[in-house]
């Protein structure tokens, strides 16, 4: 593991000293890799003969798209063919998590037909002692999470492709420990406003003929009501969007209160026009 | 009104009395002329809250099996047995029908709603009108083969009939039910807000929330069903990350890690045919979910046979948020939902957890699985969670707020990942027979999507499901 640190000085150097380094266990396409590592040389996650440390000092983490909330991370290229072999065996694989051997019995997920059609498997796995695994292996990429008490650890893909074997890619593993957020917390409460003009043929996809009249509608059964300029006062962003148009704008709690209480699920007449006035949720 | 404490005192005793007494005379009456109201309720001497004269019979039912069932927050309420067959016989035929709202008599003007001939071919019949001389009042009846589901609206109170969608031990036929007032609910938990109009509002028109609900009735809770996904993305994703299928592939398969224990299976369809049509819309930063659904309307999801649309979008979108869904209640986006793969200045990070979050939190909302705060939602139980683990506070996935805290579950009833006023996969259960079904139901009018007839095969898609964690399952059947 190492501490993130951008741009160290002897980049250069240090790659060609990780090359030469890395030489010695360069494993051949569908071959296992010898394993010589040590327990100190295990990555975060690390499968036996499938797995290659690599020095992540010689990276950008902005050119790997590492975000940089993970402050600490591996750097590994897997044998992903080899591992996918194995799991479709449906032979257990022992995983080194933070140092400690767990045994991942996996399952495979059929529910994606497309996706295992172009060798794109995914499998979960409970982990005896405690735990649960999900995988997903593809030709040159390896996505995990395990879940081991309260902490997970990520095996994700950098898309950048190893300098010692091209043909692969490099991999940064990292635990939920690791990461320290950044940036103010990211919305999943907002509403926002969906208003859809009938009449100017808006929904004619969705099904509401543009033509309709009050009489159409209440024919198949809808609820017309009307919409006054008394209304708008108390519909703020409505009465902008109609105004001056706009799509998916802010809603406040209230507003999207009275839009449920009002008008969901009716048709809205506004000087002559047919509306839906919904909202959509973050 | 029984309370439940008087419930967990006298059930045992008044259950005995009951089976010997009560359920006979009742079920033998045949007219819709309900001055007799003895012969409703036997020998029990209080009246249900909303009855149907001598088409209606009480219970007192296993506490705790009931309670199970029934929101907590609801404090008061009686369980009753609708002579059902009648009850629609009467609607059907136009014959005027007594309602009694705490003991007083009100007939009802009703006229069926027929717009839905799906539902009327399977015997499921909705009536709306009102109290005949009573202003402002407002019915709304819905009437299948197992239950009655109503909401009666007079001088600001509402009545509501709710199936406890448990059977009848008496009469197979029917389900038990249980009614109940706006009075009678006092809402529980901190996330609940004591507000005096959410709380009794229906999130959809009410035709369209009762056959909602009736369909959700029908649907079996131990089924597993298959819900289509048309997965789509656009230029900008798969340039930036050429391996984008793989990290598709592996949000999907995280969100059935859960779904799969709700009997949900998420079965995803790639579609790449829009991508640079999506990236040349201006409109795709802004308003990224109805830029998605210009180029992917439902008669593309139908041709696709997908039930769902998910837009995994490769912008950093300039609208709040990180990812958008109609939401199971929206008139016109209710199978769509987006999620931003694309790094946010927030906490949220386009890292493959994060996505899953996000994706499955929309996914959720097709669901109707709500926030925990969530005024404009009806079900009062279906909350996120946030539960205390291993020294830290972890959020359910529908939490409002994106957190690196944030679990890959939904909230359940199971005492850990929530409790009973804290429960999205219960609604996830009871919505998933109507979500399943919404490609089947394509070519009707929009709010009539979600009233369709379910095709529910037990086991359907349900091939290679995994293991639980803690061989936990969210779904008691």
């Amino acid at each position: 593991m190492i501490q993130k640190n951008p741009l160290l000085p002897a980049l250069l150097l240090v790659a060609v000293v990780t090359a030469l380094a890395a030489g010695f266990a360069i494993f051949e396409p569908g071959t296992e890799v010898a394993d010589t590592t040590t327990p100190q040389e295990r990555a975060l996650v690390h499968i036996d003969s499938f797995t290659e440390k690599r020095d992540a000092s010689a990276w950008d983490p902005g050119d790997l798209g590492i975000p940089s909330s993970v402050r600490r991370y591996d750097l590994v290229v897997y044998d992903t063919q080899a591992i996918r072999e194995r799991l479709l065996r449906d032979e257990p694989l022992i995983v080194y998590i933070a140092g400690q051997p767990y045994v991942v019995d996996p399952q495979e997920s059929l529910q994606d037909p497309e996706s295992r059609g172009v060798g794109r498997h995914s499998f979960t796995s409970t982990l005896a002692g405690g735990g649960e695994a999900l995988l997903t292996v593809s030709d040159s990429v390896f996505l995990a999470l395990f879940r081991i008490g309260g902490v997970e650890y990520y095996v994700e893909s950098t898309r950048q492709h190893d300098t010692v074997s091209p043909e692969r890619v490099v991999h940064y593993v990292y635990s939920s420990a690791d990461v320290v957020p950044e940036g103010p917390p990211a919305m999943l409460s907002g509403c926002f406003l969906t208003l859809y003009n009938i009449s100017n043929g808006e929904l004619e996809d969705s099904g509401y003929p543009a033509n309709w009249v009050e009489v159409d509608f209440r024919n198949a059964g809808y609820e017309v009501v009307p919409l006054t300029d008394t209304d708008l006062a108390d519909l703020p962003t409505v009465n902008e969007t109609l105004q001056n148009g706009g799509i998916e704008m802010p809603l406040s709690d209230d507003e999207a209160v009275r839009i449920v209480r009002d008008y969901r699920g009716k048709i809205v007449e506004y000087q002559g026009s047919y509306y839906l006035i919904d909202f959509i949720v973050s | 009104m029984n309370e439940k404490i008087g419930l967990r005192a006298f059930s045992a005793l008044l259950a005995v009395m009951l089976v010997s007494m009560v359920l006979m005379p009742a079920v033998s009456a045949s007219d819709s002329n309900c001055e007799d109201e003895q012969r409703s309720n036997g020998s029990v001497n209080e009246k249900a809250l909303v009855r149907f004269g001598d088409l209606t019979e009480m219970r007192i039912a296993d506490e705790k099996v009931v309670n199970a069932k029934i929101p907590s927050s609801i404090k008061n309420y009686d369980l009753v047995v609708f002579d059902l067959p009648k009850i629609r016989e009467h609607l059907l035929m136009g014959d005027q029908l007594t309602v009694y709202l705490e003991g007083q008599p009100y007939t009802m003007d009703l006229q069926e709603t027929t717009i839905d001939t799906e539902a009327i071919a399977k015997g499921i019949h909705s009536f709306t009108g009102s109290l005949t001389g009573v202003e402002d009042s407002q019915v709304l009846l819905t009437v299948g083969n197992k239950v009655l589901l109503g909401r009666i609206v007079i001088d600001y109170t509402e009545y509501f009939i709710e199936s406890t969608s448990m059977q009848d031990s008496k009469l197979s036929s029917a389900f038990l039910q249980y009614v109940y007032s706006s009075k009678d609910i006092v809402p529980e938990g901190d996330t609940i807000p004591i507000d005096s109009h959410p709380l009794s509002t229906h999130a959809i028109d009410e035709k369209a929330y009762a056959l909602k609900k009736m369909l959700e009735e029908q649907a079996d809770p131990c089924a597993t069903v298959t819900v289509r996904v048309l997965v789509a993305t656009d230029s900008q994703w798969m340039t930036d990350e050429p391996d984008w299928q793989d990290t598709a592939a592996a949000i999907i398969q995280y969100c059935n890690y859960d779904f799969n224990t709700l009997g949900v299976s998420i079965v995803p369809i790639y579609d790449t045919s829009k991508a640079q049509q999506l990236s040349n819309d201006p409109q795709i930063i802004s308003s990224p979910l109805s830029t998605f659904k210009n180029y992917f309307p439902e008669s593309y999801l139908n041709s696709k046979s997908a039930d769902l649309g998910l837009y995994l979008g490769g912008y950093d979108s300039s609208s709040e948020g990180v990812g958008s869904s109609g939401g199971y209640d929206h008139s016109s986006l209710y199978r769509y939902a987006w999620a931003q793969m694309a790094d946010d200045p927030s906490t949220y990070d386009a890292v493959l957890k994060d996505r899953a979050v996000v994706t499955m939190h929309e996914l959720g909302h097709a669901f109707d699985a709500a926030h925990e705060y969530a005024p404009y939602q009806t079900e009062i139980y279906n909350r996120a969670y946030e539960f205390y683990e291993h020294n830290q506070y972890w959020q359910t996935v529908m939490w409002g707020c994106f957190m690196k805290s944030a679990w890959l579950q939904f909230s359940a009833n199971d005492g850990f990942y929530g409790d009973a006023n804290h429960d999205n996969s219960r609604r996830i259960t009871e919505t998933k027979g109507v979500v399943a079904s919404y490609f089947e139901a394509g070519n009707q009018l929009p709010l009539l999507v979600g009233v369709q007839v379910l095709t529910i095969v037990p086991g359907r898609g349900g091939a290679g499901l995994p293991l639980l964690p803690q061989n936990r399952s969210h779904v008691v059947c």
